[in-house]
C-alpha cells in the first residue's frame, strides 16, 4: 500500500465518522475552559473595576503581569505546575481513554455508535495504559540517549572557549532527539493499532511487535508520519499567519479569532485522528494474512467450526475483517 | 534654579581640566606585571606611594588583597556567596589568590614582616582580604610615603569578575591595593580612620584617584588591553615576549586583559559626525547650557572582541559611541583618550559586564535578535560607570546605589531613548524565539519597575553591601528600585530640573567621594525645594507607598424635601410637590444632577502628593490635587453627568506607588481584555492538552 493510498482510506474512513472527531474537540475543550476560566475569574476579582484591565487588552504586557503576581504575593509556581500537572495528567488519561473507542472504529471499520465507540473506549483502556508505561521505558531511553549526547558535547568543548561547536552540536543533538522522539510516537502509535487490531492484553509483546513492523515497513510507516506530521505543520502555519492578520483589537475580532482558533483545534484533533484511521489502514494492508489450510473434503463443516470459535490468531491481527463486524471477542 | 547659574560653572570647569584635577592625587602607582600562562599568574612589583591627605599622622597603611576572597570557601566572600555569584560556580580547583612576597618603604624598613590580616566588617578569622601595616615612623599631614611591593598573584579560573579561562586572562583587583583613608568630615567620617572592606559578595569597589603607569609583560602572540593610553610596545623576540606599557591619570583602579584570540578592532568617536546640532539645541534647553559647553571630545574606541562574535562589531561600536554621546551631553564631556571593550570568551561570562577605569568588559550570545539590546545594555551600562563611580567616585561597599541605581536610571534612558522596546533575550539552541512566540516586549523602565513591585521593604536603598537581607534585596536595592526612584523624583520635579541635577551631581562631584546625603543637598539646591521629605522616606527608609481609589458613588441628586426659605418666605416642598416637580422635569427633558463622592485613600505609611483625574460619561474631565497626608480624602461633586473613570496618578508618574492596580475606577469594566485573554488562555490549552 502507498502512503497516498494510506491517506485517502484514513480521510475517507475519518469522514464517514464526524461526530468522532467532535467528541475529541469537546473533551480538550472542556479541560482548556476548565483552566481559562478560573484564571480569568481570578483576574476579573483582581482588575474588573480597574482601569488597568485595559492595558490587558494590548499583546503581552509584561508590566500588567507583574502587577497583578506583585499584588497576589508573586506567582504561584508550585500550585501553579501542581494545577498544569493535574490538568494535564487527566486531560491524558481522557484521551487515553477516547483513543481506543476511535482506533476500535478504524480497525475494524464500524460505522460511528456512541455505544461502539465507548465499547472500544472501555475494551481497550487499561491496555493502554499498560502500553503507556511500557512507553516510558522507550521515551527514558530517549532521554538518555540525549543527557549522553549533550555530556558527549560538554566533555568535548563544555571548557572551550567558543559556544560555536557546542551549538552546532546542539542542534545536531536536537535533530536526533527529534527523529527519536517521532520513532517512538510511531511505534507506540502502531503498537495502540496493533492492540486493538489483535484484540490483545499484552502491551509489551504488542510494542515489540509494533517495533517490528514499523522497522519492516519503515519507508511506508515514517513516511506517513511525516505526511501526517507535514499536513499539521502546514495546517499551524496556515493559522499563524491568519492569528497575525486578526489582531483582537476589538470584541469582533476577538470572536473572529477564537472562531478561527477553534477551527485550528479541530484541524489539531483531525489531524490526531488521520494518523490512527491512515495507519490502520496501512497496518491491514501490511500485516500477512496467515494462511489457512482447509480440507478440501469437508469444506462446509470446517467453515462452520470455525465461524464457532475465535476467527483471529491471538497475537496476529484479523487478516480482513468485513466492513461491519463487531470487534474480535476477548481472547 | 538660581543656585544652579551660581555653581555649576565653576564645577564644570573643575571637572573639565582633568590633567588639573580638582584633586592632588592621593595615589601613584607603578607596577610591573608579567603573565605567566602555564602557571595562571601574575608575577608583580608595585611602586606605590600614598600621599596623607589628611591633618592626622598615620602610622598604619591598610590594603586591599581582592584575590584572597578566592583562596578558600572560608574567605567572608565565598561564605556569604556559596561559592557563587550572578549565576556562576567557583570552579573545582580554580582557587586564586594574592601574596605579598616583600613590602619595604622605598630606601628604608622592610615592612613584610609587619603585615597581619584584619577583618574590619566580620569576625571571620579566615578571611585574608584586608592587611593592616604598621609603619615605624607615622606619615605626617601632607607628607608621601613609598613603598616596594612584590606580590605574586594567582589568578582563579573566571569567577567573580577576574580570572583566567583556557587562554583568556582577565586581571581584576588583581594586586595589592591600597584603602582610602577618610579624615575628619569626609563623607560620613567623624574623625580620620581607614575605609578599607573586606571583599564581600554582595559588594564592590571604593578607591582614591591618581595616577596609573603599568607595564604588561605577556606572550608576543596575545593580545592585550588594559586601562589608558598604550605608551609603548617593546617585542623580545628571544623570550618571545612583548612588554606594554600603559599610562592613565586621575583612575582609581587598572585591569588589563590578554588572549591570543581577541579581534582587535579601534574606531574613532568623532563629536561632529555623531551629535547633530539638533541633539546639542535640545540637550542643551534641558539642562541651561550653551552649544560649546557641551562639546564632547574625540575619543579612541577600541574593541577587544572574540572572533566568533566578529557579526556584532558594530551594534558594540553603536553601543559605545551612543552612550559616549548621551552620558557627554547629559552630564558632561567623557574626559579619558580611550574606552576599551573586552569581550569575554565562552566560559568567562563571570568576566563579563563589569567596569574599570577606561576598560569595561561586556558580554553578549552567539546570536542576538535583531530587536534585543541585550549586548548593548551591558555596554551602555558599564560605560555608565565611567561616569557613576568611575569619575563620581561614590563608595560602592557603602550606597552602592549612587554608581548602580544611578546608572541604571542613566542605562534605562539611553535605552530606551534609542532602542526602544527590547525582545526578551529568549533563545532556544541559540535561536532567539521570542518574536515567533509573540512574547512580551519590555522597555528598562517596565523592567526596573517589575523587580521593584517585589521589593520586600525590609532594606532601606542605603546600607552597607554585605548587610541587605540577601542578594536579592541588594540587587534590588541597588539597582532597580534607585533607577525607579530616581524616575518619580524626575517625573515629580520635571525633566529639565532633574537633568539639571544630574549634571550638577557629576560636575560637583567629578573625581571626589560624595554621599547620599550630598545628592539630597544637590536635588535641594538645584530644584529649589526642600526634598528631605522624598529621601528620608524612599532613600533610608523602607516605608511603602499606595494610593488607592477606595470607593466611587454618583447618585441621581432628588428634589429636596423639606422647608426652604425663597423671596424671604418660608416654602414647603411636600412628596406632592416632589412628584410634580420630577415631571416637568421629565417633560423638559431637562438632565438630571448627579452627586458624585470619591473616597482616596493612602494604604501605605510613605507620603507623596498625588493628582486624581475624573472623566464623566459626558467627556468632561475634573482634577484634583491631594497632598497625600492624610489616610483619605473625600471629594463631592454634583454634575450633570455620571462618573465614568477616576484616576489617581493617571499618567502613573509616582512609579513607587506599589500598586498600579487600585489607582483607578471605572463604571463599566471593558470586555475586550477579559475576552481576548480568555480566548488566549482557552486556545494555548486547547493546544497544549492531548
Amino acid at each position: 500500500m502507498t502512503i497516498s493510498e494510506a491517506l485517502r482510506g484514513g480521510i475517507r474512513a475519518l469522514n464517514g465518522r464526524k461526530r468522532l472527531w467532535f467528541w475529541f474537540y469537546g473533551v480538550t475543550t472542556i479541560w482548556a475552559v476548565a483552566v481559562a476560566a478560573p484564571a480569568i475569574g481570578q483576574l476579573f476579582s483582581s482588575l474588573g473595576e480597574s482601569a488597568w484591565a485595559e492595558r490587558m487588552a494590548g499583546n503581552f504586557d509584561l508590566q500588567w503581569i507583574a502587577e497583578v503576581a506583585a499584588q497576589k504575593g508573586g506567582l504561584p509556581f508550585l500550585p501553579l505546575l501542581v494545577t498544569a500537572a493535574a490538568v494535564l495528567a487527566v486531560s491524558a488519561i481522557a484521551h487515553v481513554f477516547l483513543l481506543g473507542g476511535a482506533i476500535q472504529l478504524f480497525c475494524a471499520r464500524q460505522e460511528f455508535t456512541l455505544g461502539g465507540f465507548f465499547q472500544g473506549c472501555g475494551r481497550h483502556f487499561w491496555r493502554f495504559v499498560r502500553l503507556a508505561l511500557v512507553s516510558a521505558l522507550f521515551y527514558a531511553v530517549v532521554w538518555g540517549v540525549n543527557r549522553g549526547l549533550a555530556r558527549v558535547g560538554e566533555k568535548i568543548w563544555g571548557e572551550g572557549s567558543e559556544a560555536t561547536p557546542l551549538v552546532y552540536w546542539g542542534w545536531g543533538r536536537t535533530a536526533v532527539l527529534l527523529a527519536l522522539l517521532g520513532l517512538t510516537g510511531l511505534i507506540f502509535d502502531y503498537a495502540r493499532i496493533k492492540l486493538v487490531t489483535a484484540d490483545s492484553r499484552k502491551a509489551f509483546r504488542g510494542a515489540i511487535g509494533a517495533v517490528r513492523f514499523v522497522f519492516a515497513n519503515f519507508r511506508q510507516t515514517a513516511g506517513l508520519y511525516v505526511v501526517v506530521w507535514a499536513i499539521a505543520l502546514v495546517l499551524l502555519a496556515a493559522y499563524y499567519g491568519m492569528s497575525r492578520v486578526v489582531t483582537q483589537t476589538s470584541l469582533g475580532l476577538v470572536v473572529l479569532l477564537f472562531a478561527i482558533r477553534q477551527a485550528m483545534v479541530l484541524v489539531k484533533g483531525w489531524t490526531q485522528l488521520l494518523f490512527y484511521a491512515s495507519g490502520a489502514e496501512m497496518y491491514a494492508a501490511l500485516t500477512p494474512v496467515p494462511v489457512v489450510e482447509m480440507p478440501v473434503v469437508e469444506v462446509v463443516e470446517a467453515a462452520e467450526a470455525a465461524e464457532a470459535e475465535v476467527p483471529v490468531a491471538a497475537e496476529e491481527p484479523a487478516p480482513q475483517v468485513p466492513e461491519t463486524a463487531a470487534p474480535a471477542a476477548e481472547a | 534654579m538660581r543656585t544652579i547659574s551660581r555653581a555649576l560653572p565653576l564645577a564644570a570647569l573643575a571637572c573639565s581640566l582633568l590633567g588639573a584635577a580638582a584633586n592632588t592625587p592621593i595615589v601613584d602607582y607603578r607596577i610591573r606585571a608579567r603573565l605567566d600562562t602555564a602557571q595562571k599568574a601574575i608575577d608583580g612589583q608595585e611602586t606605590l606611594t600614598w600621599r596623607n591627605d589628611s591633618p592626622d599622622a598615620i602610622g598604619e597603611l591598610r590594603f586591599h588583597l581582592y584575590l584572597n576572597a578566592f583562596q578558600n570557601e572560608k574567605s567572608s566572600f565565598m561564605r556569604e556567596s556559596g561559592g557563587q555569584l550572578r549565576g556562576d560556580k567557583i570552579p573545582k580547583e580554580g582557587w586564586g589568590y594574592v601574596e605579598v612576597r616583600r613590602m619595604q618603604v622605598a630606601g628604608g624598613a622592610d615592612l613584610t614582616q609587619a603585615i597581619r590580616f584584619i577583618h574590619p566588617d566580620d569576625d571571620n578569622a579566615d578571611d585574608q582580604t584586608v592587611i593592616s601595616v604598621a609603619l615605624p615612623q607615622p606619615v605626617a599631614p601632607g607628607r608621601s610615603i613609598t613603598l616596594n611591593i612584590d606580590f605574586l598573584s594567582k589568578l582563579p579560573k573566571v569567577f567573580a569578575r577576574t580570572g583566567y579561562h583556557n587562554d583568556f586572562f582577565f586581571a581584576g583587583q588583581w594586586f595589592p591595593k591600597i584603602g582610602v583613608y577618610e579624615k575628619a568630615g569626609d563623607r560620613y567620617a567623624k574623625q580620620g580612620a581607614w575605609n578599607c572592606h573586606q571583599f564581600h559578595a554582595n559588594s564592590e569597589f571604593f578607591a582614591d584617584y591618581g595616577n596609573w603607569d603599568v607595564t604588561v609583560t605577556a606572550p608576543s602572540a596575545y593580545v592585550v588591553g588594559a586601562t589608558g593610553v598604550e605608551q609603548s610596545r617593546t617585542e623580545d623576540p628571544q623570550r618571545h615576549e612583548t612588554t606594554y606599557q600603559f599610562v592613565q591619570e586621575n583612575v582609581h583602579e587598572f585591569a588589563w586583559t590578554a588572549s591570543p584570540k581577541f579581534v582587535r578592532v579601534e574606531r574613532k568617536f568623532d563629536p561632529d559626525r555623531e551629535v547633530s546640532a539638533v541633539e546639542i539645541g535640545d540637550v542643551g534647553k534641558l539642562v541651561g547650557r550653551s552649544g560649546d559647553e557641551l562639546r564632547l571630545k574625540p575619543v579612541r574606541m577600541i574593541l577587544l572582541i572574540q572572533p566568533e562574535h566578529r557579526s556584532q562589531i558594530d551594534r558594540h561600536f553603536r553601543a559605545v559611541a551612543n552612550a559616549l554621546k548621551w552620558f557627554g551631553l547629559w552630564y558632561g564631556a567623557y574626559p579619558y583618550a580611550t574606552i576599551t571593550v573586552v569581550d569575554p570568551p565562552y566560559g568567562a561570562g563571570g568576566a563579563g559586564g563589569m567596569e574599570y577605569p577606561t576598560l569595561i568588559t561586556a558580554g553578549t550570545a552567539l546570536r542576538v535578535g535583531e530587536h534585543e539590546a541585550d549586548p548593548e545594555e551591558v555596554v551602555i551600562h558599564e560605560f555608565g560607570h565611567q561616569y557613576w563611580y568611575g569619575m563620581v567616585g561614590t563608595n560602592e561597599f557603602e550606597e552602592s546605589w549612587l554608581d548602580e541605581g544611578f546608572n541604571t536610571y542613566s542605562t534605562s534612558k539611553i535605552i530606551d531613548q534609542v532602542y526602544g522596546a527590547q525582545d526578551l533575550p529568549i533563545h532556544w539552541q541559540s535561536f532567539p524565539v521570542e518574536e515567533i512566540l509573540g512574547l512580551p516586549t519590555y522597555t528598562d523602565d517596565v523592567m526596573n519597575r517589575t523587580a521593584y513591585l517585589f521589593y520586600r521593604r525590609v532594606d532601606p536603598v542605603v546600607r552597607n553591601a554585605w548587610d541587605y537581607y540577601d542578594t536579592i534585596s541588594y540587587g534590588i536595592n541597588s539597582y532597580m528600585r534607585p533607577a525607579i526612584l530616581l524616575r518619580t523624583l524626575e517625573n515629580y520635579l520635571g525633566p529639565p530640573v532633574m537633568a539639571r541635577i544630574m549634571r550638577a551631581w557629576f560636575e560637583r562631584y567629578c573625581f571626589h567621594h560624595p554621599t547620599s546625603r550630598d545628592f539630597e543637598k544637590v536635588v535641594n539646591e538645584v530644584s529649589g525645594q526642600d526634598m528631605s521629605w522624598f529621601f528620608d522616606q524612599f532613600v533610608f527608609g523602607t516605608d511603602q507607598l499606595d494610593y488607592r481609589v477606595d470607593s466611587v458613588e454618583c447618585e441621581k441628586e432628588p428634589v429636596r424635601r423639606g422647608l426652604f426659605v425663597e423671596k424671604g418666605q418660608r416654602v414647603a416642598v411636600t412628596d406632592e410637590d416632589v412628584k410634580r416637580i420630577e415631571k416637568e422635569r421629565a417633560k423638559k427633558k431637562e438632565e438630571p444632577q448627579y452627586h458624585i463622592v470619591v473616597k482616596l485613600r493612602r494604604e501605605g505609611e510613605a507620603v507623596f502628593p498625588v493628582d486624581m483625574k475624573m472623566t464623566l460619561e459626558n467627556g468632561e474631565t475634573i482634577g484634583k490635587h491631594w497632598d497625600g497626608r492624610d489616610r483619605w480624602v473625600k471629594y463631592e461633586l454634583t454634575k450633570t453627568s455620571r462618573a465614568k473613570r477616576v484616576e489617581i496618578d493617571p499618567e502613573h508618574n509616582v512609579l513607587l506607588d506599589s500598586n498600579f492596580e487600585n489607582n483607578s475606577w471605572v463604571s463599566d469594566p471593558a470586555p475586550l481584555p477579559f475576552a481576548k485573554w480568555f480566548s488566549n488562555l482557552m486556545f494555548w490549552s486547547q493546544m497544549v492538552l492531548p
